[in-house]
This record gives structure tokens, sequence and C-alpha cells, in this order.
């Protein structure tokens, strides 16, 4: 049986298995689809029986671009791909670039990234926390997590200038030194932070309904997420103790003291509860920053116009979403000659249909939330 | 350029339409159910006519006739300017909780801490154009805002504000409510179909299975209430917990009717469509639900009866459970405005608990929220039902032995029958219980 459908605008043609079921269109324009996704549900009464999701909405060519500008110009641009976690995609440019070039970077400034990239992913978990709340149908989560955000982007933009765009580490080193205020801020933010957490958690950990949703709903298994190559929270809440910052410790991360949160369950709470206690290891991470950040140079001056050897390199580092992976080939001039991203949405957002499928409307939301892509990454 | 016809033209045809219809639904229940149906409206009507002319003094110079007429508009009047201020005020009262709750400071800027909020909202809501989307079904698009709002409003008609100031004291009492809040539901249900859009037809599906799901709970709880009274007028139920009418001495019937009370609470934050129960206008899910395509003032009709349903459900738990206007005198106000102050205290704080859930709690999914209906509060319900009765039954007993003879010898089969239905119930209910059925969520769960 076939069905005209009208979707934006656009008529298609699509298949229907019976006449109880209708396709529903949601998005690029809906409110809990977390950006300009959008997913064709077939539906049956509540229940959801096929998923095809569409993405590109978001695309700005950033790879291509890259190849366009200097070496210092590609930078910018992986602001505009994780717009939640901007520091991390500056780390996973400038980490490759720097290991082809040889530069050593201070001391120092290595300190400074391993405390922007914690604070960052505060940032990120934070709206996570309040938009898996909305999505749930929860209001006061979002404020409270909004609130302590602020201060978050606050601090962030002491540091780097910025508010969203960080544009914050650079080859050699950061863009800023941590000042002697800027310090004294974020010691207090953290002292706040802490208690802040706690609340947080109380209002949504032991909630019945809050469990009620989120348990056993959405199920992954490690071999499951490995076949989509999914990264991040969600491979650490199905059980697979697999943290970059703690197996290849790039940055100062191997000087840092702190545990990777694992969950057994692979499940939406299971996702929740890992993202969150990221969180509370972030702040030792912070705390740990502040109190051994070594004296020097936070850069190591570089000519503008750098020249990086012939070759070509990949690393990854692990960001709030997974890992973020980036492939450079250099052929020795002014412009890079390819810079291909790995995104951790993208990958981690390729195993979403199949769980969808076979649940109800509502979990879609549900499930879509606690995965936590960003599609400016998913599109780039 | 196409010819409109003139009544199209200036939307007078549906105006006519549900006109002829309602006349049409009102004609059909006079001469099918007969005048004994409608006898009960009208002496509930007299009955509290009679008890505001003694309130107000005597009919005077005027013919009896045009004096109750008189009376009787002020009345609606007052009924519908207090429903309106309410139900616009209780938007801004909530939004002053919530932004407490959430930690901000919630409208402030149009008059003293933004207390003309709600006057500036509705002017903005009147003013705006009411979009009619291209495919919908134009009669029934202007209509459902006025069938959700008309109902909510008749409803209010009943409710008890103070002291000898029931502005319809219906012999048929609280029942009324259940009869006029089955129209709403049908208005709900135009608005989703009459929208073609698929989020407003979930929205109503949903509202629809969710308002008569919960309304068996509800029933339920309040017959045991009516069955403690002795009483199904609003009056009499107050009367019976102020002056201990049903159960011989005066007592808040929260007391003995906990869970009733409970059951009763749940189910009616479920049939006013709030948190944790606001499926039918699911915003993460639905977009608005079965409101997503109004507009300007057919929105604010939606959005009205929203609140006040809300506060018709508060008062109607007020009256049942919590003693009504109930209370001590207060230093110079004297017994009337006391009782209204009374009234309006316990309506505020059961309206602070729903809008506290709001702040607290995130949404159920639709079978979660059935199985809590059928599964937990009906079988509930049905046992406190059963169990008051029976407790009642042995009070009666108690305080007239003479009975006991009598009603052995009538109803020892029907009692029998009763006994045995509620032992083979238990035990099913018990065993689904024990199964862990309920903690399972209704679809089979990919491992």
């Amino acid at each position: 049986m076939s069905d005209r459908e009208t979707f934006s605008g656009t008529t298609v043609l699509i298949e229907r298995e019976s006449e109880d079921r209708f396709w529903l269109n949601m998005g690029p324009q809906h409110p809990s689809t977390h950006g300009v996704f959008r997913i064709l549900l077939e539906t049956e009464g509540e229940v959801v029986t096929r998923v095809v999701p569409v993405i590109g909405y978001l695309h700005r060519g950033v790879e291509k671009l890259s190849e366009n500008r200097e070496w210092m110009g590609a930078i910018p641009l992986t602001d505009r791909m994780d717009y939640l976690s901007a520091i991390y995609s500056n780390m996973a440019l400038v980490q490759p670039v720097e290991t082809l070039m040889g530069i050593e970077v201070p001391e120092r400034a290595q300190w400074l990234r391993v405390l922007s990239m914690e604070i960052n992913r505060l940032a990120s978990h934070l709206l996570f926390y309040g938009t898996m709340g909305l999505d749930l149908g929860a209001l006061t989560p979002f404020f409270y997590a909004f609130r302590q955000r602020e201060k978050v982007q606050y601090l962030l933009e002491l540091l780097s200038g910025q508010r969203i765009t960080h544009n914050y580490i650079r080859y050699g080193g950061v863009r800023g030194d941590l000042t002697p205020a800027i310090e004294k801020e974020i010691r207090a933010f953290v002292e706040g932070f802490v208690p802040a957490l706690t609340e947080m958690e109380a209002l949504l950990s032991e909630n019945e309904i809050f469990r009620g949703r989120m348990k056993g709903l959405g199920v992954t298994k490690p071999d499951f997420l490995e076949s989509y190559a999914v990264t991040g929270p969600i491979l650490r809440a199905a059980g697979v103790d697999w943290d970059l910052r703690r197996d290849s410790s790039y940055a100062a991360y191997d000087k840092m003291d702190f545990n990777v949160p694992v969950h057994q369950d692979g499940d939406c709470y299971a996702r929740w509860w890992v993202r969150f206690q990221e969180m509370v290891e972030s702040t030792r991470i912070i705390q740990q920053c502040l109190d051994g950040m070594p004296a020097g140079k936070f850069k190591k001056p570089l000519p503008f116009f750098l020249k990086v050897p012939r070759g070509e390199i990949y690393q990854s580092v692990d960001t709030p979403r997974g890992d973020l992976g980036v492939y450079v080939v250099s052929d020795g001039s002014r412009f890079p000659y390819r810079i291909h991203y790995r995104a951790p949405s993208f990958c981690n957002l390729s195993a979403i249909p199949s769980l969808i499928e076979g649940e109800m409307l509502a979990d879609v939301v549900a499930i879509l939330g606690s995965f936590d892509p960003v599609f400016g990454e998913v599109d780039r | 350029m196409n010819k409109v016809p003139f009544l199209k033209k200036i939307g007078l045809l549906p105006f006519l339409a549900g006109g002829a219809f309602l006349f049409g639904l009102v004609f059909l229940v006079w001469k099918v159910l007969g005048y004994p149906t409608v006898q009960p409206l009208i002496d509930g009507m007299r009955g509290g006519l009679v008890g505001w002319q003694s309130a107000f003094g005597g009919p005077g110079e005027l013919p009896l006739g045009i004096y109750t007429t008189i009376i009787l508009v002020l009345k609606l009047l007052g009924v519908m300017v207090v429903l309106i201020l309410v139900g616009a005020y209780s938007t801004y009262v909530e939004r002053k909780i919530l932004a407490f709750m959430q930690d901000r400071l919630g409208p402030t800027r149009v008059g003293y801490k933004g207390l003309l909020q709600p006057i500036a909202d509705g002017l903005k809501l009147i003013q705006k154009e009411c979009i009619v989307p291209l495919g919908a079904d134009k009669v029934f698009h202007y209509w459902a805002p006025i069938l959700v709002f008309i109902p909510s409003m008749m409803g209010a008609v009943i409710i008890p504000f103070g002291e000898g100031l029931i502005p319809f004291d219906l012999s048929m009492g609280v029942l009324y409510l259940f009869a006029i809040g089955a129209i709403g539901v049908m208005g709900i249900f135009l608005a989703a179909h009459g929208s073609d859009n698929k989020y407003s037809s979930f929205g109503g599906f949903r509202a629809v299975g969710q308002l008569i799901s919960y309304e068996v709970p509800l029933a339920f709880s309040m017959m045991t209430v009516v069955l403690l009274a002795g009483d199904i007028r609003v009056g009499g139920i107050i009367d019976a917990q102020l002056k201990g009418g049903g159960l011989g001495f005066p007592i808040w019937f929260i007391v003995p009717q906990f869970l009733g009370f409970l059951i009763f609470f749940i189910a009616n934050v479920a049939e006013t469509n709030r948190v944790p129960f606001d499926l039918p206008e699911a915003e993460s899910e639905l977009v608005s639900g079965f409101h997503t395509e109004f507009t300007g003032i057919r929105f604010a009709f939606f959005f009205l009866a929203e609140y006040v349903n809300i506060f018709i459900a508060s008062s109607m738990i007020t009256t049942l459970f919590l003693g009504g206007y109930g209370g001590f005198d207060l230093p110079f106000l004297g017994q009337t405005l006391s009782s209204v102050v009374w009234f309006a205290l316990k309506v505020f704080l059961l309206f602070f608990a729903i809008v506290w859930l709001r702040g607290t709690l995130p949404r159920l999914r639709i079978d979660q929220l059935m199985e809590l209906c059928w599964k937990r509060l009906v079988p509930l319900a049905m046992i406190n039902f059963f169990v008051t009765g029976i407790i009642k039954l042995a009070n009666e007993i108690r305080l007239n032995p003479n009975l006991l003879w009598p009603i052995l010898e009538k109803g020892w089969g029907t009692a029998l029958l009763f006994f045995i239905l509620f032992f083979v119930g238990m035990v099913v209910w018990v065993r689904h219980l024990l199964k862990g059925v309920f903690g399972k969520p209704a679809l089979e769960r990919r491992a």
C-alpha cells in the first residue's frame, strides 16, 4: 500500500504497511529534536513501527572550508561544529597538528587546556541535564541547570573572551592566561557548584516517575554499540570502561586523579547517571588544576602563518559526546590539504533508529534526549 | 474572485449550525427523558433562589417573577465574572509560584509586581488573528473552544463560595459536574479532529482516553463521600461535615476518607490535564497537543477553561473532603465573609499543591498513565467504596438496631453475591500485583 504524504511542502510517496498506521513528521522544526533533526515516524497508535531519520539541515561544509584557510583559520570553524563543547573541538584539531610539527607545548598550557576543557564539560552536561528533564516534561531541572550553566559560561568568557565559540586552544598553547582574579572566580564557582549538584541530583534521581520513564528504556548492549562505533558516556553507560582521557592521557590528564563512571545497565537512566557523575568528576579535576597549576608560559610563540610539514595523522580526544577524532593531511603548505572529523554525535545518532522502533512516541524523545546529539557536529 | 455566501462571509453559519445542534440536543433530552429529568434542576434553582432571597431580604415591592429573574441574571453574571477573574489570575499565581520554585522572578513588568500581566495577556490574545488552517474543518474548529469553555463555566454554578453563597444548590448535586464534564471531552476531541494536524489528533486521542478513564476512580471516590454524608447536594455534604449529618458527629471527610481523598486528588489532577498527567498537551512530544492549531481568542478559551477547571476541581476537593467553607469565624469579618476566606484559603492550598506537582514531576507515559488508573486507582477506589459502605451500614444498625432484621431478610442474597464478587476480584487483583505485571512496560522491551 502506498500513500502520498506531504512533508514540509514536498509530496513524497511512502509505503504504509497497513491501514492502521500513518506517517508522522517530527522536525526539523520541533521543540525536542535538539536542533534541526527530522525523523519520519510510522506510528500505529502510540507505538512507532518504522523510523526514517533525515539529517543535513545544518550542513555548512566545515571540512571543505578548512582547506581554503590558513592553519590558524581552521580553529574557529571547529567551534561551530559542537557548539556546546567548543573547546574540545579546538583541542581535537590542535593536538594532531602540534604532533605533526613536533611542538613542545609548555606545561602550564597543558594544564590550562585540561582546566578549560573540564569547565566546558560542565557546560555541556548541564545543558543535557536540563533538556533531559524538559524532554520528560519536567520544567524545574532546566532552570536549575541553566542557573549554574550561566556561571560556567561566565567563567569560560573570562578565560577565552567568548561565551559560545570560545576559540581558546591555539597551536602551541592557549589564548589567555589564568590570572589570579579568574582563579578566584573559578574557586568561588566550584565552592557553590558542589552543593548545587547534590540538589540537582535529589530533584531527579530518586523521582519515581523519572525512574519509571528512564529505567529499562532504550537498552543497549556493548557489542551493539561497538558495531555502530558509539563512544563516550553512552558506551560507558553500557558497561564498557573506555575513556581516552585516562587511556591515552593527552594534555595533562595523566597528572590528574579522577574516576571514570561506568554503569552496567545501558538504559536511558544509566546514560543520565554517567553524565551526572562525570560532572562530579569534572569538578574534582578543576579543583586539582587550580591547586597544582605549574608556573611558566601559557603559550609557545609561533609565527602566524604556520607551515606544517608534509604528512598525515589521526588523533582523537574524549569530548562530552564521545571520541572526536581528527584526520589531518598536510602537503607542507600554509593550508591544510584535508581535514576530516570523526564526529561522535554522528556515530551515536546512527544507533538511534533501531532503538526507537517498537517504542512509544513519548519514548522517542526520551531516547533521543539521552543520546544528547549536537546537530552542528552531525551535519558539520 | 470566488463568490462567498453571505452567511459564510460573516461567519454566522457555524453559529447557526451549532445553535440548532444544541437546541436539538436539549429538545431531544426534554422529549425522550421527559420532565422528571429536568425537574431536579429547576427545583434546585428554586431552592437556591429562596435561600438567596432570605439572605438579601424578601422581594419587597417588585413582582416575584421579575425579582427572581433579576436575581438569576445577577447570580450568573457574578459567577462568570468571578470565574474569569479567578481563571486569569490563577495563571499569574501559577507563574509566580513556579518562578519561586525555579529561582526566578516571574512576571514583573506589567503593573505593580506584574499584577496586570493576565489582563495584558488577555488583551493580546483577543486582538490576535484567529488563524484557521487550510485543511481544517471550519465548523469544528470554530465550535470546539466554545464547547470546551462553556461546560467548565457551567460546572462552576454549584461551587459553594461561602456560607449561604451556593449559586445553585442543585438536588442532583455533584452528579451535575459529571454530566457537564462529559461535554468538555467532546469539545477537546472536536478541536483535535477539526485541526487537520496529526499532533492534534494524537493529543485528542490521548485526552479522550485519559479523561474517560479517570472519571471512574473520580466517581467512585466521590460516591464514597456521598455515602458517608447521606446527601448528594453540595450544601448537604458540607453540612454533614460541619454539623454531623451523615455519621452522627462533625468531622471533615479527609479523616475517615484519606484514601478517597488521595484518589480523588490524583484523578482530579488527571482530569484537568495537569503535570504529571499533561499528556494531551505534552509540549516535548506533541508540540502542544489538541490546541496546537488555535490562536487568539480561541486559544484563550482553551487556556481559560483549563484554569477554571482547576479551580472547580480544587473547590470540589475542598467541598467533599476539607469541610468546604467551614472554619472558625475570623475577627472583624463576620460569619459569611470569614467562610468565604476559609474557602478561598483551602482552594488556594490545593491549587498550590497542583502547581507544586508541576514544579517537581516529569510526565508519565501513556501506558503508565492507563496502568495507574485501571490497575491501581480503580480497584483501590472500589475497595474503599465497598468497605465504607459496610462500615456505614454497621453504623446505621448501631444507631437503629431495629433495622438489622429487615436488612438481613431482604438483602442477604445481594450481600452474598457482592461478597463473592469482591473476594474473587481481590484475589485476581492481588495475584496480578504479586506477579509484578505493574512494573513492566506494556510493550516488550528490546534487550
